[in-house]
């Protein structure tokens, strides 16, 4: 009976092995897709951080900013800004300043970034401006995690 | 290494498929995220089965029906007749879709591109 008992036990615990294994095989198939949204919470987490760099642009004021997911792929997601200023913008000096400024940010050492890297200078698009350019609407898109998706600079 | 072999062994085979079908998805859906940037890589671009089809536009539910029916088909055929044939027909399955979507589109508009 004794020597029986430490069986049983063996034979449970091992019966929970295989049933945790089944389980992961089975699930498996979300695992891309689950990555990928804990990345992207990872990309919003240093969001803030990337916006207090961007706010420090000489004699123009960060107005406005907010992220969303690209509405046309959802696969990317998009930093937009509003700045203000009292004189109008040099519209390349504040593109250039926006590239820097993510490379400073480390934007380019994450797992999309290795890959977007180049198109740093093209993401930072000037979305609207106004006719006095004294206020200016900037979009910075990044990529999501590309495991199972398709690019958004196509 | 040897546990998790007899664990592999032990669980039905149908889930075992539907992991292998996975795997194999993954490792072509690396094409895509090659495509993004300038490291183009060529040997993707020709056997990731999901580019054909989707060489005009990039067709996000198709690639996640892939993804699906690599699972289930692999889960079918793997149960069927075991990890090698089973994941090789489906594989042979997946592409030939695909390939027949591609021959499709190229008859259509006259060029896959």
């Amino acid at each position: 009976m004794q020597a029986s008992t430490p069986k049983l036990e063996h034979k449970i615990s091992y019966d929970l092995l295989k049933l945790g294994f089944l389980v992961f095989l089975v699930l498996s198939p979300l695992l891309p897709y689950g990555i990928t949204m804990a990345y992207n919470s990872y990309l919003l987490v240093r969001t803030p951080a990337l916006i207090k760099s961007l706010s420090v642009f000489p004699g123009a004021t960060l107005d406005k900013s907010y992220i969303r997911q690209d509405g046309q792929t959802n696969h990317c997601l998009e930093l937009i800004v509003r700045y203000k200023s009292k004189v109008p913008y040099d519209q390349e000096k504040l593109r250039a300043f926006y590239t820097s400024a993510l490379l400073k940010q480390g934007w380019h050492k994450h797992p999309g970034g290795f890959f977007a890297k180049p198109y740093f200078s093209k993401s930072t698009m000037i979305v609207d401006i106004s006719t006095d350019q004294k206020i200016i609407w900037l979009r910075v898109t990044f990529l999501a995690f590309p495991i199972f998706q398709p690019g958004c600079f196509q | 290494m040897k546990q998790l072999a007899i664990l592999w062994l032990d669980t039905p085979r149908w889930a075992r498929g539907v992991f292998l079908g996975n795997i194999c998805y993954i490792v072509l859906a690396v094409d895509y995220f090659t495509r993004l940037g300038p490291r183009q890589y060529w040997f993707f671009t020709v056997w990731s089965p999901f580019f054909w089809p989707t060489m005009r536009t990039p067709m996000d539910s198709w690639i996640l029906l892939n993804h699906v029916a690599w699972c289930v088909l692999g889960a079918i055929c793997v149960e069927r007749w075991g990890e090698i044939k089973g994941i090789l027909v489906s594989t042979c399955l997946i592409y030939s879709v695909n390939f027949a979507l591609f021959v499709i589109q190229f008859i259509r508009f006259n060029s896959p591109f």
